[in-house]
Formats: structure tokens, sequence, C-alpha cells
């Protein structure tokens, strides 16, 4: 809409506005084909350089207002009324080449899922280039140069190895902040970010935020900053909007609801968060009287990537550096292990190496008397039954194409060659275990929330009657209060069973509510290990500390945030 | 015209002593006369009246497939013209007209003994090469002295003559390996050309004849230039230049519709109404044309091994619907299982179509339900020929026959038929076109039992008794005596039906109404443009 | 992945709708046309190249006189035949190497890559034709070929979404499981494949048929007298001057199955969340 045919107030009242939204319902089609109000009525202003939280828990509309600030609407639901203005001009009504460029250029938004938003096949570098070729008119060269520099901006380490490395070669972590770098790439004037920290950990979380501050001071950026994550608003909010059922429930500054929760529902959200420092960090995953033999034993653990099985890697060989190196330690029956590390440190390899996924460049891995060297197809039945992994993204970890019922049959059928009657009366018993009804079986993981889902993976695992369980950021892609949850059933069903249990997370919040003992990890080195009381009471490692630090910053009110940058990870 | 020949052949029975008779150069000169007076009263009256004009340029399409018009080294020679249009720069010894009569052209007259295994030949003596040369008999022996070469000549004359020698400075004997009695014709082959002497294997690739028409200029296998010989010995030639187009598909049409082309060989029957519709254009069908013959592959394991199966083939074909649907009625014709076309004068009619028949002799096949032949397999050599076989397919189902058929392409399909496996040549069941001639040579072309990978014959009695009377027929100089025998051997072919002769189409050409003196020819091969000319 | 009802999915758009319906009608013809067409389809009912409105032929004749609008409507049964069957054999068998390609990796899906690559050089109307010219004109040959030909593009496609999948959790619980190869390839990523194959058997199946009516066009497809449309445009063009007809018509229905098998196409592949807009080879 050309301004000029504006009214004369219209234009200087609305102009201001940055990002407008009025009235914003969208409703999505059920099965019955009725329209269910997915975000109701939801109204707020945002101007140049402010930031703007949006928290609630999952299925509370969130991402769908991220969406439709962005002018897309899934397939199957429809913006029923208001409007969104950028600039004042109404996005809803834009086609889709005008919406395209707006995309480009004002608007960017980075997505929950670092695994959706890259492209499997093509190396992580050029994906980036991409978007300064098309959006900026760069020429490969210059677009290469400036991709490292986002790379470096978003403090990857070693920007030129990322560069050529493919999506799945590079931790979550690292492919989070590529996605990131993708959205900088636009110098957009509003960033949308939807939950974009969730999957990182805590250090690397706040760089990324920290990143993010400066480029907003810097250029005088609006942020949308949606999360589950009260703790973070807090860092890098000034506003606030507490939704529940695609309701705004509370609006207003992040200190003052902070301060002040005024509804339930906040105060809720607050009390739920689990922190570092608190006093009721229950160690109920006891310690057992050590057995005289360690049900796993690692020595000397050496692990680095090698390019094997490519024709080419005969032609180009590359010494890749250890992304495990020289970490020992050993696990007792029935005990819990933390390992704690920032993205890339090397916790998620020494897992799949224990599991079998990976096989170790050197070291020995002892598992109850036995060398489990050698990867998981040369394992026998037995083992790979003794040991089971539960995933970070449930969603990822259960096939989208099987009903749950499958899913559950096939560790019973393997390992116990369970059928028909029994295998389901076995099946219901799990999911009763982890307070699933029967009804669940025939559900697709999609139908289920991510904290059932999540509770469907840890069946999954305990099916097998294993002796030990890998625990792999289980909790971090869930919502706080659904964090909690399937951490409470994941302590009862492994105080029945007796299991021991590898729990790896970036949150020490978490990690210091389940682990007897932790090992810190930094760069493939273990940077302590030692009782998580000692560890967390008194930190001896400079790293440690720096961790501790970061993960405690909500109370602490002044943020070691600089001396952060300047670590090289 | 028949007449005077017969009167003629009896004249030289009833001088049984003289050994070697004389034919009257005056007859055979007349021969020619009448076939063409009679032939130009068939065509248009207008062109009779009008003087020829000289001058001009004329532009002749078609696309006969079959050209060995490959290389530009031979494209000059007589055995490799484009679509075998050897006759506008070459001569041979003599014509066969329009009326399928052969008539002289280098040659004047020609006799024969009694034994019929030697014959004299006279030669014109105004006959100049391209090059000022003079045409002379050292010229004519040299030039069959190649064609009759082992490894360099050409069918028809190579198993036929044995030796070729000098008479008179005008004349000279040709003795052959076996008697032939109807030699003439055999003379007037496409590629029996008279080409100035020179070593065998250098001879025809300069192009020099002594046609009315000189090369001027050749696109390989699509296009020959030529122009006027003003020398010429006969009559004409009225063009400056007569340019011969060969082109695949419809492209023919579309450059004759356009006015590219004066004009169009090889006429789709189904086009014939509407073209004849458009505007100053003449259409001229002749008598015949090509035909289409299906070989019966014969060996173990082959349906056709059992006659019946052969004759309820035959006799389910539906011919007359094939001229009617493809041909307009107009034309199309059908020969009776031989090479044979109805206007030879030794043409014997066959049993026509009779459905009961066929199936009563395909239940004693032991076929009572029907019976599914091999897939047959044919290449577009004229535009029609789908639709033929479409046609035939159709009508043979009412006998309970399934005929499957199969479109190959042109290049390669000569070779592709015979099924070369393991040193055995065995014939598909295929097609293969075959042109109208004399009694003589049509009947010659089933009596080859060494021909084994056609599939004529499979080793019996009737093959060796059809073989037995060929011979007898050649040696036999009295055309009565010759005709009775040439109906034995047709009664042969139409009962044992080695081979099922389809149907021909008579050759029709399209041209604009300024272009006279040009008549269709049943051998498109023999068609001549030294008396057409442009108004 | 999502639930949408198949309703649903079939007017995703107008152009879909429009899509489906021409394809739906041209998929009735074939299947039930031979119910109502008036004659056979190589009989010789009338007098050849009757104009169209003639009494008893609707759509006049062709030139040997059989029924034209029995023959177009029976002219797409067998290039659809073939063209389906041997894409659905492209997708089954592409898809089955590309998803193990992509799973197993390494020196295998080197060795298959390079061999689709190969392939995916030769144009492909020419690998048919000469395929063809070889071993014949029949209907197996013919849907052997096509199959052939459509396979590599397919397994590249399908490829490159079953390598989506292969580093996803679930893949690796099935190895930790010690599931087979097989059983990984077969349970755990087709299924999740399982709309690109789709989708790909719907693109390539126009794409086929275009290739089949073309072949038989240049007189390499389907064989006379069976009525089929590219071969009746060839039978066409020698009238084309002064039965226009002839041509049009087949041609019609060759253009309206296409585009309505590309609309639909497009709209599934839109319905679907997957990008239609890639080129064919």
């Amino acid at each position: 809409m050309p301004l000029a045919w504006m009214p004369l107030e219209a234009l200087t009242e609305e102009i201001m506005d940055l990002l407008n939204v009025k009235n914003l319902s969208v409703g999505y089609y059920d099965r019955f084909k009725q329209i269910v109000p997915a975000v109701n009525d939801v109204s707020f202003q945002l101007q140049q350089g402010e930031t703007l939280g949006i928290v609630g828990e999952s299925g509370c509309g969130k991402s769908t207002l991220a969406r439709a600030l962005m002018g897309y609407c899934r397939p199957g639901s429809l913006i029923m009324d208001g409007e969104v203005r950028i600039n004042n001009l109404n996005i809803l009504q834009m086609n889709s080449l005008e919406l395209l460029k707006l995309r480009g250029e004002r608007i960017a938004m980075v997505p929950q899922n670092p695994l959706s938003s890259l492209t499997y096949h093509i190396k992580v570098g050029p994906q980036v280039d991409e978007i300064l070729r098309i959006h900026q008119g760069m020429d490969s060269r210059s677009a290469r140069n400036h991709t490292l520099e986002l790379f470096s901006g978003t403090n990857l380490t070693d920007p030129e190895l990322i560069y050529d490395r493919y999506p799945h070669e590079i931790s979550g972590g690292q492919r989070q902040r590529v996605v990131i770098a993708g959205a900088l790439a636009c110098q957009p004037a509003i960033m949308i970010l939807d939950e974009p920290t969730t999957a990182l950990d805590t250090t690397t979380e706040m760089q990324v935020l920290q990143l993010v501050k400066e480029l907003r001071k810097k250029r005088n950026m609006a942020l949308v900053y949606i999360t589950h994550d009260l703790t973070l608003t807090d860092y890098i909010c000034e506003d606030v909007l507490v939704m529940l059922n695609g309701s705004v429930v509370e609006k207003g500054s992040v200190k003052r609801i902070f301060k002040v929760p005024q509804t339930d529902y906040a105060k809720m959200l607050i009390s739920s968060i689990p922190r570092v420092d608190s006093e009721n960090g229950s160690s109920s995953f006891r310690l057992l009287v050590p057995d005289r033999e360690p049900l796993l034993s690692v020595k000397n653990l050496k692990f680095r990537y090698g390019r094997h099985g490519s024709l080419f890697a005969t032609f180009k060989p590359k010494k890749e550096p250890f992304v495990v190196n020289n970490v020992s330690f050993d696990l007792e029956r029935s005990e819990t292990v933390g390992l704690v590390g920032e993205s890339g440190s090397g916790k998620s390899t020494i897992a799949n190496i224990i599991c079998g996924l990976l096989s170790a460049t050197s070291g020995d891995i002892n598992f109850d008397r036995q060398s489990i060297n050698k990867a998981g197809e040369k394992r026998s039945l037995d083992l790979r039954r003794r040991i089971q992994i539960i995933f970070q993204d449930p969603l990822s970890s259960l096939n989208p194409r099987h009903r749950i019922e499958t899913i559950l049959s096939r560790p019973l059928k393997i390992f116990f060659g369970l059928k028909g009657r029994v295998a389901r009366d076995r099946m219901v018993e799990l999911l009763e275990s982890m307070e699933l009804v029967p009804d669940h079986l025939s559900r697709f993981p999609r139908q289920l929330s991510g904290g059932q889902q999540q509770r469907i993976a840890i069946a999954c695992a305990f099916a097998a009657k294993p002796d030990l369980i890998l625990c792999d950021e289980v909790t971090s892609a869930l919502d706080v209060s659904v964090q909690a949850k399937v951490l409470e059933l994941l302590k009862a069903i492994q105080t029945k069973t007796g299991v021991a249990c590898v729990f790896i997370s970036h949150d020490l919040g978490v990690v210091k509510q389940v682990a007897n003992r932790v090992i810190v990890l930094q760069k493939g080195v273990v940077a302590e290990a030692g009782f998580t009381k000692d560890v967390f009471a008194k930190p001896k490692d400079e790293y440690t500390q720096l961790l501790l630090a970061a993960a405690s910053r909500q109370n602490d009110a002044p943020i070691p945030i600089h001396n952060l940058g300047d670590i090289q990870i | 015209m028949y007449s005077e020949k017969k009167n003629f052949e009896k004249n030289q029975i009833n001088q049984p002593a003289s050994g070697i008779t004389r034919r009257n150069f005056a007859i055979g000169a007349g021969a020619g006369f009448v076939s063409l007076s009679l032939s130009n009263l068939l065509f248009s009256s207008l062109s009779m009246a009008a003087q020829p004009k000289k001058g001009g340029k004329l532009v002749y399409a078609g696309s006969y497939l079959n050209s060995k018009h490959k290389s530009l080294k031979n494209a000059k020679h007589p055995y490799y013209g484009i679509e075998i249009r050897t006759r506008n720069t070459y001569n041979a010894l003599t014509w066969v007209d329009e009326e399928l009569n052969v008539v002289p052209e280098i040659a004047t007259d020609w006799e024969s003994n009694q034994g019929q295994d030697v014959w004299e030949v006279t030669i014109r003596e105004d006959v100049k090469f391209h090059d000022g040369r003079p045409l002379t008999v050292e010229d004519v022996i040299a030039s069959y002295n190649l064609h009759k070469d082992k490894k360099l000549g050409t069918s028809f004359v190579k198993k036929l003559v044995d030796k070729i020698e000098k008479v008179s400075t005008n004349k000279v004997r040709f003795f052959l390996k076996s008697p032939s009695s109807e030699f003439a014709w055999n003379l007037a082959e496409y590629r029996q050309a008279i080409m100035p002497a020179a070593p065998l294997d250098e001879m025809g690739f300069l192009g020099i004849g002594s046609g009315p028409y000189k090369f001027a200029k050749i696109d390989v296998g699509r296009r020959v230039i030529y122009e006027a010989n003003e020398d010429y010995w006969g009559k004409g030639p009225y063009l400056d230049t007569l340019e011969c187009v060969n082109l695949p598909g419809t492209n023919p049409l579309n450059g004759y519709l356009s006015g590219q082309f004066d004009v169009l060989a090889a006429v789709d029957p189904s086009l014939i109404n509407q073209l004849s519709a458009t505007p100053n254009t003449k259409i001229d069908i002749a008598k015949a044309g090509d035909q289409i013959m299906m070989v019966l592959p014969k060996y173990e394991g082959s349906p056709f091994m059992d006659k019946r199966v052969r004759q309820a083939l035959t006799l389910a074909l539906d011919r007359e619907a094939i001229i009617r649907i493809v041909f307009g009625g107009k034309t199309g014709w059908a020969s009776n299982d031989t090479h044979m076309a109805p206007f030879n004068e030794d043409f014997l009619a066959k049993e026509p179509r009779n459905i009961p028949k066929a199936k009563q002799l395909l239940a004693e096949a032991g076929f009572e339900n029907g019976i599914t032949l091999p897939t047959f397999y044919y290449a577009p050599y004229v535009p029609e020929i789908t639709r033929v076989l479409s046609v035939a397919a159709e009508s043979v189902k009412e006998a309970g026959i399934t005929m499957k058929i199969e479109e190959r392409p042109m290049a390669g399909y000569r070779k592709w038929r015979v099924e070369n496996k393991e040193k055995t040549t065995k014939h598909r069941f295929a097609m293969g076109p075959v042109g109208p001639r004399n009694p003589a040579m049509n009947l010659f072309r089933m009596a080859r039992p060494t021909y084994n990978e056609s599939g004529y014959w499979h080793p019996s009695a009737e093959g060796d008794r059809y073989i037995e009377l060929y011979e007898k027929a050649m040696r036999t100089g009295d055309p009565i005596a010759r005709r009775n025998i040439y109906h034995d051997m047709q009664r042969i072919l139409q009962n044992d039906v080695p081979a099922i002769f389809l149907t021909g189409r008579r050759e029709t050409i399209a041209f604009r109404s300024n272009v006279h003196g040009l008549k269709a020819h049943s051998q498109h091969w023999s068609l001549r443009f030294n008396e057409v000319w442009k108004s | 992945m999502s639930n949408k009802s198949v309703l649903d999915v079939l007017t995703h758009s107008p152009g879909t709708s429009i899509g489906v319906f021409l394809v739906a009608i041209h998929l009735l013809s074939a299947l039930f046309g031979f119910l109502f067409v008036p004659y056979g389809p190589t009989e010789l009912a009338g007098v050849s190249l009757l104009a169209p409105g003639s009494p008893g032929f609707s759509l006049g004749t062709d030139v040997i006189g059989r029924d034209y609008l029995t023959r177009l409507v029976l002219g797409g049964r067998t290039s659809i035949f073939v063209a389906m069957l041997g894409v659905m054999i492209a997708v089954v068998s592409g898809g089955l190497i590309g998803v193990s390609a992509a799973y197993i990796g390494g020196f295998y899906d080197d060795v298959i890559m390079r061999l689709v690559d190969i392939k995916l050089s030769i144009p492909g109307i020419l690998f048919v034709a000469l395929c063809v010219v070889g071993f014949g004109r029949s209907i197996p040959v013919l849907t052997i070929v096509i199959a052939i030909n459509y396979m590599p593009g397919a397994l590249r496609i399908i490829r490159s979404q079953a390598m989506t999948q292969v580093p996803l959790d679930y893949v690796k619980s099935a190895r930790l499981r010690g599931d087979s190869k097989l059983s990984v390839i077969v349970r755990e990523l087709c299924p999740n494949v399982l709309e690109v194959v789709v989708v790909e058997f719907a693109i390539r199946t126009s794409s086929a048929i275009l290739a089949v009516s073309a072949l038989s066009f240049l007189g390499l497809g389907i064989s006379p007298p069976t009525p089929d449309w590219g071969l009746m445009v060839y039978e066409g063009i020698q009238q084309i001057y002064f039965a226009p007809w002839l041509v049009l018509f087949p041609a019609f229905l060759i253009s309206t199955l296409v585009i309505g098998l590309n609309f639909a196409t497009d709209g599934l592949a839109n319905a679907l969340g997957l990008d239609a807009a890639r080129g064919l080879d």
C-alpha cells in the first residue's frame, strides 16, 4: 500500500511500529473439518531495537504465531482474523513474491529444529553461501568469505573445517549455529528465533545469545524470541508474552513477571525451572555399594572421524582431529554418571562408541568383564540387548511411519522372541510404567506430545531389560514442565530395575539432579571428574567454573559473557 | 501390338534351318512407336497437341528409401543411382516401356539361335557419350564384361551371360550359360548401363553415359542435379536442368504442396483424391508397380511348413478389400501368388477368397480354433504399407487367423529379416517388395532352390518340377508353347504357395499441369525424362 | 507425513482439481472405454477418411475406414499401461536400490551413483529408441526399456530423500537392535520415502507416456494396427493438409493426459510438501 495514500494521522502514528500485530487469530482444521483456534486474538507491537519474548509450553501456539509473523501458515491451517503489519504493510495480504522478498530482507527466522532447516546432502558452507548469493547478489568468492565470517561470528570453531562438512558430520549445537549464521546473513530488521538454543549447551547458548544481543544493538534489530525457557527471556528480552492455549495470559516487562508473576501459570513456569544452585536438588539416584568389578570401564579412549568408505577418500586423505582424546572412567552397577560439556566436547561420541554405533580409534572399553571394542554389528545379540541408548530427539528416534505398537514390538521380538498376546501385555506394562495408556499403542509418534514421545523412547529402551542405559540429552528437546516429569519417570524405572546409566547433558541443573558422579568434558578431554556434590560445590577446573557460572546466570546479576567470548572451543 | 510380336515369333519358328534368325529392325522400332502413341492417347491430349518447349528446370521428388546412393565416390555409378534413377544419365541396350513391352534403346535389333542360348544384338551407330566419344561395340562388350563379372557384376546378367564377343562394328554376340528365351528383357534392367570402356574396377565411376542428362551436382543420398545433354541421340531433352530429390516421409508431399517440387513420385494412394483436387495438379497412374511379397519361412517349427496353412492364409486374405480401402479401388492391383501382374499376357488368375475353405484347411492342419502366426515384420518401403497390412490382418481374422504385424526401421531391414544364427539362414516371416517384369523374370525369381534364405522352397517334388519347367520355358522359343509352361508353373505356385503376394500399388505420379511428356511407369526405375518439358 | 485425507490432497488447488479431473477421465476411458465404443478398434467399419460428423461415425474414420472415435477412446490404453507399468518397475526397483545406496553408502553407493550418472548422460529417448531397435518392438521390451530408462532418475531422487532419514536416530536404534541391512531398508527407511516414491511415480508416468507416444510416432513404439495416439498422429501426418483432425484429435488427447498428470502431480507434491519443481531428465 503506497504510504502517500494514508491519512496523515495514521501515517505518523503507525509508522512508528516496526511490527504491529493486531487481533491475530490462527486456526487449524481438525479431523472433522472444524476450525480449532491455535492462536487466539493476539496483539502486540514491536519497535526497532526492541526484544520480545514469547513463552509458553509446547502446543500453546507460540510457533504458530511465529510462522504467522512471517506470513506463513501450515497447510490445513488458516489465519482467521487480524493483521500483521511490518512497516505498516499488512503482510497477510501480500502475494507470494512480495512475501519472498520480505522474508529475505526484512524478517528472518531461526527455526526450532536444525535437522529440518539444513539440506542433508549439501555441505553447510555452500548452503549459507547460497543465501548470500541470492539475496545479496554476492559472487561465490566473497560469499564464501562472508560465510566464514558469519561462522566465526557464531563462535563456530575452525570455520574453514566446518564449511566443508555435511550437516550430519557436525554436532547439534554446531548445526544450530550454522542455521543462525544463515539467518543473520540476510541482515534482517526483525529476527524471529523459535527455540533456537534448546538443543545447545549452556555456554554455547550464552555465546549465541550474546551474539544475537550484540547484533541487535549494532543494527538496531528487533527480536522476537520464542522459548519455553523462562530464564532465557530474562537474559535476552525486555518484554515478554506468556501464552497458554493460544491466548496471551500475561504480558509485560520480564523483570516484573519474574518478580511478581500475576497468573498461576506464570508462577508455575517460574517454579519448575531446575537450578544449579537449588538446595532441593535431590540425589535419589543413590550410590549403591560399589561392586568389585565395575560394570563399564573405559580406558584411554580415543576417537576421530575418518572419511572411510568413500571412493574419493583414497585420493584425498585428511587427518581429522581427535574428537575424544584419552578419556577414561568406570561405571558401577546401578550407578549414574553424568557426562557434561558443551556441544562438540565429545560426550555424544562417547555414548555412540559405548553402544557400538562408532568404533573407537584406540583405547579399551570393557563391559561386564568383556571387551566391547568392536562396533555394534559384530556384537552378540545379548550384548546389544544389555546396552541401550535413548536419544535426544524422540521424533527422530521413533520411526514416524510406524505405530507405537510396531516400534515397541521390535525389541521384544528380537531380544525375547515375544509375539502376539504376550508381547502386547508386556507393551502395556511398559507403557504403564511410563504412565501412558494402552490406547497410545495405535498412535503414530507425531500424534503424541514431545514428552510422551520421549517416554515411548524410554519404554523402548527398557523393553530390552538392559544393564546399561545411555541417555544422550534426553530432556533437552523437552519443555521445562515436561522435562521434570520425564526425569521423574526415568528415575523411577531406573531405581526399579537397577540399571546403570550414563547421563549426558549440557544442562548442569538436570545432571545435578540425577548423577552421583560427574565427568566434565572439554574438547574431548576430561577437564574434571568427581562426585557431583564436590564438583558443583568446588569446581577446580577453570572451564567447569565457567560452565557453572553460565548455568547459574539468572541468579548472578553480572554474567561473565565477555570472558566466554574468548574461549576457543 | 502383342499380336505383332506373336506373328513375328511364328515366323521365327517357320525358319528352323537358318540357325540364327533375323529380327527386323522396323518391327522392333514400330513396336516402340505404337506403344508410345497408345500411352500418349491415355495421357492428356493437351500435351500431344502442344509443341515441346525448350528450357527450364524441373524438380522431381520422391521417397524411395531403397537407395544405395551412399558415398560420393560411387554416386555416379549406375549400380548406385539415387532411387535407381540411372536412366537419366545412362542408356541400356533395351528399354521396357509403359506397357511393359521391351523396345530398342542402344540396341536396334536382337535375335537368338534355336537353342535360345546365343543372342546377336545390333547397336546404334549414332550414339555419343557425354564426353563426345562415340559409343562403340567395344564399349558394349566392356560394359557387359563388368555386368557379368563374378565379383563386380550385377544380378540377372551375372548368372546368365557366359561370354560376349564382337561380330562386326555394330553387332555383338552374347553366349549364355543356359538358354534364355526372353533375354532382351534382361538387357533393359536398370543396372545394365552402357559405359565407356575402361578397366573393370574403374568403369562407371566418372558418370559418363549416353543418356539425355549429364551429372551436374550430387548431394549424396538426397539430391542429384542433372543438366541437359545437347548431343543426345534420341528425342529431347527439353529441360535445361533436372533435379531429383529423395526425401523421407512426408517431405516430398510438403515440398510439392509448397511449390518446391514439380513432380511428386510414389504418391501415397490415400492422397490421390485430395491431390487431384489441388489446383494445377495432374495425376498419372501406371498399370502396375511394386507389390508386397510375404516370405513364408519354411524350417522345422514354422507353421508354414504345412502347405495347408499357407493355402489357408492366401485364401483368407481379402485383396479386394485392400484395393478398395487402401487404394481407393484405383491405384492397387493384386497378383496371383506369383510375381506376375494381371496384364502380363501369361497371367493365370488364382482362386478367389474362400473363408470356409481356408477354415477347413486350417482344421485339417490341426488348427480348428484358429491359428496365431508369427509376427509379420515389414519396413516402410511405401507409405501405404501399414494400411495394407492392417487391412490384411483384419481380413484373415475371419478365418481364425491372427497375424500380428510389426514395423521395423528401413535401415538394415534387408539384412535383418534373415535371421542368421549358427550359420543357418532362417528367413523371418517378413516382406519383400518386388517389381513387375516379364513372365520369365517374374517366374525366375521363384525358381531359385539355392536361394534358401528366402524360404521359397522346402525341398519338394513341386519345387523340382517348377525348376524343370522354368528351364524348359527358357529353351522354348515359341511364345504359345512357353505360355503353357508358364501356366503350369503358376499352377504349381498357386497350389504349393511357397510365398504369398499381397497386393501391389500402381505407380502414381503427381505433377504440375505445366509439366508435359511425363508418364507414370509400372517400373519406377524405368521412368524417362528426355521428352519432358515445361510450358 | 501429514494426516490429510485423500480428498484434501486431490483438491489441493484449482490446478490440481483440473489435473485430477483430466487424469480420472483418461483412466476411466482407458479402463472402461471398450464397453462403450461403437466398433472394434481394428474393424474396417466404413469408408476411409470420413470427416467428423458423418452418420454413424461421429469423429469420422481414419485412412482405412476404422471408426476414429473408437480408436481415440482406446488409443491411450496401451501407452498408459506401458508407461505406468514401466515407471512402476522403475520407481520400485530404483527406490529399493536408492534407499539401500543411501543406507549402505560407501563404495556401493559410489558405484551405483556413478552408474546412474552414466545412464543420465544418455538422452532418454535415444536410449529407448536404440533398445527398441535392438530388442524388437514388443510391449514387454518397451515396458522394460521404459523401466530402465526412468530408474536412475527416480533412484537418485529417492536416494536423496532416504539420505535425510539415514542419520536419524530411529535408524541407529534399528542398527543397534541388530536388524539386518535388508530389514532396516525395508522396514524402517522405505515407509519414510513413500511420498517421494508416489510423486516420482506420478511425475515420471507423464513423462513416460510422452516418451511412448513419441516412440510410436517415430515408428518404434506400439505396433499397428493397435490403436495408439502417437501412432495415430504419425498416420495422420501424411493427411495433415486434407484431414487435419486425424492429427489434432490424438495430439489433443496426449496433451490433456500429460497436462492433467502434471497438474495433478504438482498439486500432489505441493500437498505432500515435496518439491515438484525439479527438472526431469
